[in-house]
């Protein structure tokens, strides 16, 4: 048995400690928020957050994050970093098919959390690993500076 | 969790029974109107309707999908705008065959002049039709009547919502195409921005796309093949997979071969050893990567002059003749393509994120030897996929695997499956030639280009001459005689052409398209087909020319352009940019480019800026000013978003991109291998928006790819004197023209 803290819940799971975290989040407790993209860590569409850090779900075996704090898009803190990117998202309308705004989102959230006044040069270089082929990439550096203001 | 309706009804059934008011869209004729002609849709059994619900929703079914482009967002906008509804209460239904009209393929940015405006029509009656319903109830004269957010206001005071008048009664309207929709000058949901209405979900991780749809029971599949385009199963070890945990079924039917676990990870697992237990037989690609540029000029063709205006004879003046060349693009979808399949009995349900669901079920059909009726095809969102992707294939690797159990079977396909399997955008080369007379205006012009095809959709076997084709790869490789589509003629091959011909005034020309039915790999639609070739090649030609002739290059555009419309745009990104003429700045350059795409769509004029790194011929693009008329514009941030998009993928495309191939198959199929413009890379995008409230909506999500590619390759060469005929604007190449 695993157990780690999945958005502020305690959870325990008996899969096979190889297992991609990615499959165990979205298939065993039904998450949507992280997605298969590449299974390789190039793209970052599988991201969610391990004890503050943004991880790439799709290469991460489930036993590494045992007993640690996993967070995603879903999370519902009030007030939170995420939270307030989430807002940011929306208002800028920093996507087009969304699909890769879990990485873009939690990424920011990883970066603004150590970093609130980072500059442009490093929220660039932060978000770069994060792909995108819809083109938002113009919005989703201007809903990260607006996420900025309110944190 | 989403849980689908997963049962077979006809669409009466559906609204059968449920009380409200229906509107069916069967047109006796079709009508124009300064505001957009009414269509009807193709003949299916299935109607577009609209349903005002006593609960106070209105739901709208129309055949074209969301793609990301936010069509649904625009479809609710005018709808409520000639309802008088909020926007709230607008729910877009996605397209099913059991309850939508078969609209075709969600494409050639035209949901918005087609659908968009049949839903405008048909709203316009249907509020016509409530207000009557209502006068009569509220003793008032129609004309003094108004209504706010679905209540129906008489002058005395008195009033009644739609939703009460529909209570309790089943009303079923034609739709006559007779009302007249609301002006311009009226709107008040139209033509403002308007946030997307699927955006807060998808934001905030609730179950959104074809991926988080969870079936009771739902297994998960995975298709193993090589990634080339055509090949043989020669031997594969199945035993020692079929004892694999969770293993439920290997499936080999010809070359074609899958696996079925229970988990996602014992698919997977299980596909790796299926697949290293597999060999192939892979026919030589032909012409090799290395040979195309040049050999494509020489592949079997379908020729014809396909335009001819006046004498491009010469008259003495100064010519000029270029070629360029476009690679393979893939489509590269953020997520690769996913689809859920379930068998009860004679009854198969597919969902799938196809931009056709008719088109898909069509193909599909034929290919399972079922009837249509007893396929059900279900769409679902999925990531942005810019043209025909794998979507419809593994739609098919889905259908073919559920035959094998009663368990809805789920196939995601692999970040290699999709960079090696999905069409490509073709490979094109565009020749140009071109007369200058002593007044520096272009007196004859010469296209001629050599492309493959730029439509391979599922769907299309009864445009093919001949024998049993399919658009569904899998279905290539089963036990059948189920054949790739054959091209028979230049008249089967759509989209090469498009924007070749210069909507500049031109008096001679002449235009000739070489139509390539093999190519080395798979190609079909990729979006905008082959208008950002064209627009690359004859945006570069013009910038060429007007350098040669030392005239500004927007300068010499204007010279060519009489059509007010078309000036506007220039003249406005020439303002914004602060066009000064070319920077000549070593190292730093602007370049320009414009088009209207189709000739028919969204005109667009943009100003590249660049850096160039002289030692190294790297580019970094630092700025991108844009000017768009669309018409009437129906969603100002959506047209804006699609435009933007657009910008950053084409800049992509033609800075960086190039599909590899060698004997073995593509060889780009990883990111690693196929780079796209990352967050960093991209550049700050200034955008102006020109609204004709007057005049037709016409689409946007394909009006940037052309004119941004020549922007960039006219920005390289003011920066650096290197012109670049070949894409995609690599350091080396730019280099190389340096020297």
């Amino acid at each position: 048995m695993i157990r780690f803290q999945l958005n502020g819940n305690s959870v325990t799971t008996g899969v096979n400690e190889d297992a991609p975290l990615l499959y165990v989040l979205r298939n065993d407790f039904s998450l949507n928020g992280p997605k298969f993209g590449c299974g390789a860590s190039a793209c970052g569409a599988c991201t969610v957050l391990v004890n503050g850090q943004a991880v790439r779900s799709c290469i991460t075996p489930v036993s590494l994050v045992a007993d640690s704090e996993v967070v995603s898009l879903e999370d519902q803190t009030p007030d939170s970093v995420l939270s307030v990117l989430q807002q940011a998202f929306l208002v800028e309308q920093a996507a087009q098919c969304g699909y890769c705004s879990n990485g873009m989102i939690l990424t920011a959230t990883e970066l603004l959390s150590s970093n609130p006044a980072a500059s442009d040069a490093e929220i660039r270089e932060s978000m770069d690993g994060i792909l995108c082929r819809c083109g938002a990439q113009a919005r989703v550096l201007k809903a990260i500076k607006r996420a900025q203001v309110q944190i | 969790m989403i849980k689908p309706d997963t049962a077979s009804l006809s669409r009466r059934s559906i609204l059968h029974g449920i009380g409200g008011l229906t509107a069916y869209f069967a047109l006796p004729v079709s009508i124009r109107t300064a505001q957009g002609e009414m269509r009807r849709p193709n003949e299916s059994t299935v109607d577009a309707w609209i349903r005002i619900d006593p609960k106070g929703s209105v739901y709208v079914s129309s055949g074209k999908a969301e793609l990301g482009q936010g069509i649904q967002t625009a479809f609710g906008q005018i709808v409520a705008e000639e309802l008088d509804v909020d926007l709230a209460r607008i729910k877009v239904i996605n397209p099913d065959t059991d309850r939508s009209p078969d609209e075709s393929y969600t494409a050639g940015s035209a949901s918005i002049q087609s659908s968009g405006m049949t839903l405008r029509h048909a709203s316009a009656e249907i509020r016509r039709h409530l207000v009557k319903m209502a006068a009569g109830r509220l003793h008032a004269d129609l004309v003094d009547i108004r209504v706010e957010d679905g209540e129906v206001i008489a002058p005395d005071g008195g009033h009644i919502t739609y939703w009460a008048l529909v209570g309790g009664l089943e009303i079923n309207i034609p739709i006559s195409g007779n009302a007249q929709p609301k002006r311009p000058a009226d709107h008040k949901f139209v033509g403002t921005p308007q946030q997307r209405a699927d955006l807060p979900a998808k934001l905030y991780g609730e179950a959104s796309y074809i991926v988080d749809i969870r079936l009771e029971g739902m297994v998960h599949g995975r298709i193993v093949r090589p990634p080339a385009p055509k090949f043989t199963l020669v031997d594969v070890s199945i035993d020692t997979v079929s004892a694999m945990d969770g293993v439920i079924s290997v499936v080999r039917d010809g070359s074609f071969l899958g696996v079925i676990a229970e988990r996602e990870e014992q698919a997977v697992a299980a596909a790796e050893v299926l697949a290293e237990g597999a060999s192939w037989d892979i026919p030589p690609i032909e012409p090799p990567l290395e040979e195309l540029p040049e050999r494509i000029k020489t592949l079997p063709s379908f020729d014809s002059v396909f335009l001819e205006v006046g004498d491009v004879n010469s008259a003495g003046g100064e010519r000029f003749e270029a070629s360029y060349y476009r690679p393979f693009h893939a489509h590269g979808s953020i997520g690769p393509s996913c689809a859920i399949a379930q068998l009860d009995g004679d009854i198969l349900t597919v969902w799938s994120h196809t931009q056709g669901v008719y088109p898909a079920r069509r193909d599909m059909a034929n290919v399972l030897g079922m009837a249509e009726s007893n396929l059900r095809f279900i769409h679902a969102h999925g990531a942005g996929c810019y043209g025909h992707n794998g979507a419809d294939d593994v739609a098919m690797d889905a259908a073919l695997l559920a035959r094998a159990t009663d368990l809805p079977v789920r196939v995601m396909w692999s970040r290699q499956d999709e960079l090696a399997h999905s069409p490509f955008g073709t490979a094109m080369r565009i020749e140009i030639a071109a007369e200058l007379d002593s007044n520096n205006r272009l007196r004859s012009y010469e296209h001629t280009l050599w492309s493959g095809a730029h439509i391979a959709r599922p769907g299309l076997q009864s445009q093919m001459s001949s024998g049993n084709r399919s658009g569904l790869m899998p279905a290539w490789s089963t036990n059948s005689d189920l054949q790739p589509y054959a091209f028979q003629s230049a008249a089967s091959m759509f989209g090469a052409d498009r924007n070749s011909d210069p909507i500049y005034d031109i008096a001679n020309k002449r235009l000739t398209k070489h139509l390539l039915p093999e190519m080395p790999l798979r190609v079909s639609a990729m979006r905008s087909l082959g208008a950002y070739s064209n627009h690359y090649a004859m945006e570069s030609f013009m910038d060429e020319v007007a350098f040669n002739a030392d005239v500004d290059p927007i300068e010499f555009r204007l010279q060519h352009l009489s059509n007010p419309r078309y000036r506007a745009i220039v003249e406005k990104v020439a303002e914004e940019a602060n066009w000064s003429g070319r920077s000549n700045k070593k190292g730093t350059g602007r370049g320009f480019a414009f088009g209207r795409y189709r000739n028919t769509s969204g005109i667009f004029a943009i100003v590249v800026d660049v850096h160039v790194d002289l030692e190294n011929g790297e580019v970094a693009i630092s700025k991108v000013v844009g000017a768009i008329d669309v018409g009437q514009v129906i969603n100002p941030d959506g047209v804006l978003n699609q435009i933007e998009g657009g910008i950053i993928q084409s800049l992509s495309w033609t800075l960086m991109e190039e599909v590899t191939y060698d004997h073995t198959g593509v060889t780009s199929t990883e990111w690693w291998d196929y780079p796209i413009m990352s967050v960093a890379q991209s550049p700050v995008i200034e955008l102006h928006l020109i609204d004709r409230p007057d005049l037709p909506s016409v689409g946007a999500g394909e009006a940037s790819q052309g004119p941004t590619a020549a922007a960039l390759a006219n920005a390289i060469f003011d920066a650096t004197g290197a012109r670049v005929r070949d894409l995609p604007l690599r350091p080396e190449k730019i280099l190389k023209q340096m020297t």
